[in-house]
């Protein structure tokens, strides 16, 4: 019998679903046979479950993303290559470069300082001079913000490139809402991302938006 | 929705571009879905970076969770996760599965921040459950709310001390026991995640459910009793 009971070994302590049909009936009928084998199984099978007590899923910040875009844009990561550095590598001239590249710092600090300031406390409209300093700024469809990108692949919005898009137009409260359904995706998109997103992200099941701004 | 939100920006990124630069996976990984996506973020589309953290945002934040059992560490450590793994894109070789891969950058981080934790002495074993502002945040809710009272504390105590059992176990042990019982991993993916043997993983394993039960049965004995 001890004999016997060492030829079941390791797989005394495996889960039913671990074992193979061949394996289940042999054990089975080893455990008939052998009470203090079936005391070790049973034990081991009722802690085993036990731990289903610790199947708790927890769910991800649904921010996790948008941070992770977010530090990623601040710097933490310098490979790959910034899109507007890989875009214009591709598709631009120096001097269209360089153009690009002064748009993409101008809009940075239109979004994350001017406008989320001045929008919290008139978030649906924007002031003649900071649509001037966008405009001026030649904000172009290639600046590109991976945490809006985020924000809007996650609502369940496609992005659609608008070509002739070289400004930026004011989010209303329906987009709002819509990109950032909950108060705390929103106070984030309004804090840090300012209220304003560029036209070519206006999306689907949104009213969409033409022309200049306002 | 993904598809259409990738396609859109691949229409602005140039997808005949990305495609170009995209280096074809080896055979054997071909229709790994993750792999592809990979290879995509290692040609600069970002998108599909975007898509595997969509991908696999719960399985990272659960297994940090599991590991340290602390919520915010979980959020803390899933984002340092994907960080390193986009900053690593641009070395990434298609040498064995995605998921390998993952699990390897969560455990090197998990076991970064265990040691940390050790040398600072924290009790974070046996700490409570607390959410971002410190509050203690009220144990799982109970599945069965039809129970009595005293069954349900004592699930509640069970579940408590399961979590202890679990994160008791030495380090080894637990991070085999939690691919598999916990992450459905089969003997030779826990083996590939955590470079080991298969003898070798499965002879963690087999010590952690030792370990597990001796931990656990006086209790459920107890409980036996009690009912």
């Amino acid at each position: 019998m001890q004999r016997e009971c060492e030829g079941w070994g390791e797989r005394l302590f495996e889960p039913e679903d671990a074992l193979s049909e061949n394996e289940r009936l042999g054990l089975s009928e080893h455990l008939a046979k052998c009470e203090e084998c079936s005391t070790e199984r049973a034990l081991f099978l009722e802690s085993w479950s036990a731990l289903d007590d610790f199947e708790e899923d927890l769910e991800p910040s649904p921010l996790l993303r948008a941070e992770v875009w977010e530090r990623i844009r601040q710097g933490e990561c310098s490979a790959p290559e910034p899109f507007l550095e890989r875009w214009t590598d591709d598709h631009a001239t120096p001097w269209q470069k360089h153009s690009l590249r002064l748009a993409a710092a101008a809009a940075a600090v239109f979004l994350g300082f001017g406008l989320g300031r001045s929008l919290r406390s008139s978030p649906t409209g924007l002031s003649a001079p900071a649509i001037a300093d966008a405009q001026a700024g030649g904000v172009s469809p290639d600046f590109l913000d991976p945490a809006m990108i985020q924000l809007a692949s996650q609502e369940g919005f496609s992005m659609e490139l608008f070509p002739e898009a070289t400004h930026f137009s004011p989010i209303d409260r329906e987009m709002m809402s819509a990109l950032a359904p909950t108060d705390e995706s929103r106070q984030w998109l309004q804090v840090d991302r300012g209220v304003v997103v560029p036209l070519r992200y206006i999306s689907q099941g949104v009213p969409r938006k033409t022309g200049s701004a306002p | 929705m993904l598809a259409t939100a990738n396609q859109g920006l691949i229409g602005m990124t140039g997808k005949e571009d990305i495609d170009k630069k995209v280096e074809p996976l080896p055979p054997e990984f071909a229709n790994d879905i993750d792999l592809q996506l990979m290879a995509r973020v290692k040609a600069g589309d970002d998108e599909a970076f975007n898509q595997l953290m969509q991908r696999h945002e719960r399985t990272v934040v659960n297994l940090v969770y599991r590991f340290t059992g602390n919520r915010e560490i979980a959020h803390d450590l899933a984002q340092e996760v994907f960080l390193r793994i986009y900053r690593a894109s641009g070395r990434f070789e298609a040498r064995a599965k995605f998921f390998t891969y993952l699990y390897k950058v969560t455990l090197n981080l998990c076991r970064n921040q265990r040691a940390k934790a050790q040398r600072r002495q924290t009790t974070s074993l046996n700490a409570t459950r607390r959410g971002r502002g410190d509050e203690e945040l009220p144990l799982r809710e109970l599945e069965d709310p039809t129970g009595s009272a005293e069954e349900q504390v004592s699930r509640l105590e069970l579940a408590e001390m399961v979590r202890e059992a679990v994160e008791t176990l030495p380090d080894q042990q637990r991070e085999a026991v939690v691919l598999q019982r916990f992450h459905g991993l089969a003997y030779e993916e826990i083996a590939e995640a955590l470079n080991l043997s298969i003898p070798a993983v499965k002879s963690r394993i087999h010590r952690a459910k030792l370990n597990l039960k001796e931990k656990l049965v006086p209790y459920l004995e107890r409980g036996e009793s009690v009912a």
